[in-house]
């Protein structure tokens, strides 16, 4: 048999407005903003006794109950309180539906061999949602409507049921509770609420919300008010007079309700949190506690879904000064909380510059974490492992890091410009296996170079400027010799010539030779001649080797 | 025989060859590649004191083709095929590079001038290691006879990663023999001549090349082979600059 348990956040937007404090006793409600009137979006039990009901104006609300305390509605709070209920829910259960904001109906199937029965789950959950701070009520039931309206009528069950209004004024029950509809007997566990919860349930009523308010008001007409009174409604007549959904309505109050859960959305490839921090922190060692915790819970959340961290941000609002971002690109994807908080403590706990007058001390804190899928690798019987792409940053910073300070590494990218061997480095991104090939280009000879290009001394055998042939070239003494090197040019095809930027503050105007060369003594054997490549710079008038051919 | 070496023979036998990675046969008398797979390949020029014999225009050459080949897609799935250069002297000219077919996108180029050869024999280690690439080459030439002292070992240690790996290919541009008995295939290259073309104004047109196979240590089939003459073979062509 199937069994779901639903959990609910009573007085939600009180819940998150009062955050991180819990949910007051005392009368107290969210406001909202409704143009230039401020209006009672939820009221805890002390004030709905008082009268304070949603939608009331606060000034009318503060006269029906002087004492009631207003927090302003807090719309990312709530998402937060949302994403943590959600969160606690999918670690019990990968079948997990949100029903509004405030509710999350499990399936439980399954799951007794890992978490024991059904009630040993339900406390499981419930002292999750505790230990983050989160109010909640659970309900059992063989079918999600069924264990959603559990959940809300918990605490109802001490109040009579005078009608449907102050049925409506549930008790906020200052532990959290677990209803449980005994198979059976889901009926008479029903019967006594109010007609009205079955606007209550979101997504899991049978009929929409527009249809469904038109058929309650109906229904209170007729003096329905609990849902027993509806159950006992003859089938019959009720279809004459309400269609199918009467029926379907019907059905739901005699606990013969259908229902399957809804997928759950697709993971989110960003995931925020926000810590607010009342007083301020300044310790910076309470701070990486706090942002451990979040890492944690993050973690988790990462680790049921099957997502890595890719890359953070952090924003710190300080008082009285602007907020700062800091981001951290992850080499390596991780969900690991340790690696996690290790790269990004630091980024936390850092001094900022502060301007005049503005304290150290940490009012919010934001993570933003960008994160996707891991890469999955098929190994093979004989072949070694095939590596992860993600790891080649890893392995190409350690192998820059053991070339030493000097070296260079990258992917050289011809730049777009005239100028002889001009490249950049880039990062090393090669594109994907499927890309296309290039078409083979004519194979050359393979320059190699010096850097720095070689000074060398021409003497041009005579006047010509359009040949090198016969010109001596005199390169000044390696170290450990005596006398500069002279060479003779045999052959030379040039000059080439190129100049750019005349217009800019880096102009070049050059002219390259490919030539010949062999050593002066030894200028007539066979053998000893290389292929060079002689720059000679316009403006200057240096020549330099630039290199030679091999 | 190994049992390994035993059971992928038998899947030989019954069509599964093709899924087999290993050492391709290289002989150029058989029209295989010059450079295998998990093993070390040397390249050096004929003489000692010989600049510009030709090596890395070889190497280019060669590096091209096997990126082209793109062996990746029967055997390591997405990975997208790459190149290690590492560059001893920082005599590597991205332009020639491209001039003899290479995919700049999908080359590392490690520039370690002032780098200790030591120190580069363990980077190249790494990106073997690493198994991301198809070939590692590590390009000592320019490099002073006083530093081509490479530590004992490094070059047997390299051929075992390399056999670890099975999928990357070494190759190791020298001025004179360094690898010894470690090295799969050694090559040297001449430069017979200087081609010129004289017809209106002189230009470069390029030079003949000669590769000698100085000695192959295993063919395809994992067993020994006497190293030497036996193996010689000449592969020439004319390049055009």
């Amino acid at each position: 048999m199937n069994e779901f348990l639903a959990a609910w956040l009573p007085v939600f937007s009180l819940q998150a407005a009062a955050r991180p404090a819990p949910p007051p006793a005392a009368p107290a409600a969210a406001i909202e903003l409704d143009g230039p009137l401020r209006r009672i979006a939820a009221a805890n039990h002390a004030a709905r006794a008082a009268g304070v009901a949603a939608g009331l104006s606060l000034s009318q609300a503060l006269a029906r109950e002087p004492r009631l305390t207003a927090f302003p509605r807090d719309e990312a709070a709530e998402g937060e309180l949302q994403a943590r209920l959600l969160a606690a829910a999918g670690e019990l259960s990968p079948r997990v539906e949100a029903v509004g904001d405030d509710a999350a109906v499990l399936d439980l199937t399954g799951l007794r061999r890992l978490f024991g029965p059904a009630e040993a789950i339900a406390a499981r959950l419930l002292a999750m949602l505790a230990a983050a701070g989160l109010h909640a009520h659970a309900g059992l039931a063989a079918q999600p409507a069924l264990a959603l309206l559990g959940a809300r009528s918990v605490g109802l069950a001490a109040q009579p049921a005078t009608g449907a209004a102050a049925c409506l004024h549930v008790p906020d029950c200052p532990a959290p509770a677990l209803a449980r509809l005994p198979p059976g007997g889901e009926a008479a566990f029903l019967a006594p609420l109010p007609v009205a919860f079955l606007a209550e349930i979101g997504a899991l009523t049978p009929v929409p919300p527009e249809p469904l308010a038109e058929l309650l008001e109906l229904l209170g007409r007729w003096g329905v008010a609990t849902l027993g009174d509806l159950a006992a409604l003859p089938p019959c007549a009720l279809r004459q007079r309400l269609g199918e959904a009467g029926l379907a309505l019907r059905r739901l109050a005699r606990g013969e309700a259908g229902g399957v859960l809804a997928p759950p959305p697709l993971p989110r490839d960003r995931r925020r949190r926000t810590l607010a921090f009342e007083p301020p922190l300044a310790d910076g060692e309470r701070l990486r506690q706090a942002l451990a915790a979040e890492l944690e819970a993050l973690a988790r959340e990462l680790e049921r879904e099957d997502r890595m961290v890719e890359a953070a941000e952090l924003r710190l609002e300080r008082e009285g000064a602007a907020a700062q971002v800091r981001a951290r690109r992850f080499l390596t994807p991780t969900r690991s909380p340790r690696d996690l908080l290790a790269q990004l403590a630091p980024l936390a706990v850092a001094p900022a510059p502060l301007p005049p007058g503005a304290r150290a001390g940490v009012v919010a804190l934001a993570l933003e974490c960008r994160v996707a899928s891991p890469r999955r690798l098929q190994p093979r019987l004989f072949a070694a492992a095939a590596p992860d792409p993600a790891r080649w940053p890893k392995v190409l910073a350690r192998v820059s890091e053991l070339a030493g300070p000097a070296a260079r590494a990258g992917s050289p990218q011809p730049l777009d410009s005239h100028r002889p061997g001009a490249f950049r480095l880039a990062a090393f991104q090669p594109p994907p296996a499927g890309a296309a090939a290039p078409a083979p280009a004519p194979a050359g000879l393979a320059l190699r170079r010096y850097r720095p290009p070689r000074p060398v001394q021409v003497q041009r055998a005579n006047d010509d400027e359009l040949t090198l042939v016969g010109a001596k070239l005199q390169l000044p003494p390696r170290r450990g010799e005596s006398g500069a090197r002279q060479w003779l040019v045999t052959r030379a095809a040039g000059p080439w010539r190129a100049d750019g930027q005349w217009w800019g503050t880096e102009p070049w105007d050059c002219e390259d030779w490919e030539i010949e060369v062999a050593p002066w003594r030894r200028a007539g054997e066979a053998g000893a001649t290389s292929i060079r490549r002689l720059r000679h710079d316009r403006r200057s008038g240096v020549w330099q080797l630039i290199g030679y051919y091999d | 025989m190994s049992a390994k070496l035993e059971l992928e023979r038998m899947l030989a036998a019954r069509g599964f060859g093709a899924t087999l990675p290993g050492p391709e046969r290289t002989s150029p008398a058989r029209g295989g590649a010059p450079v295998p797979a998990g093993g070390i390949t040397e390249l050096t020029p004929s003489h000692p004191a010989a600049e510009g014999a030709g090596a890395t225009t070889c190497a280019l050459r060669w590096a091209a083709e096997m990126l082209r080949a793109r062996p990746e897609a029967a055997e390591t799935g997405a990975l997208p095929p790459a190149l290690a250069w590492v560059d001893a002297a920082g005599a590597f000219d991205p332009e020639s590079a491209a001039r003899a077919g290479l995919e700049l996108a999908r080359l590392f180029w490690l520039r370690g001038a002032a780098t200790p050869v030591p120190a580069l024999l363990e980077a190249a280690h790494w990106l073997i290691h690493s198994g991301s690439f198809l070939l590692v080459v590590l390009d000592l030439l320019d490099r002073g006879e006083a530093e081509l002292r490479p530590p004992p070992a490094a070059w047997f240690r390299l051929q075992r990663a390399l056999d670890r790996c099975r999928r990357t290919a070494l190759l190791v541009l020298a001025p004179r023999p360094l690898c010894g008995t470690s090295a799969d295939r050694a090559w040297s290259v001449t430069r017979e001549a200087v081609l010129w073309d004289e017809r209106a104004m002189p230009l470069l047109a390029g030079a003949r090349l000669r590769l000698e196979s100085r000695h192959a240590r295993r063919d395809g089939e994992g067993a020994r082979r006497p190293p030497a003459r036996a193996w010689e073979a000449r592969l020439e062509w004319e390049e055009t600059a």
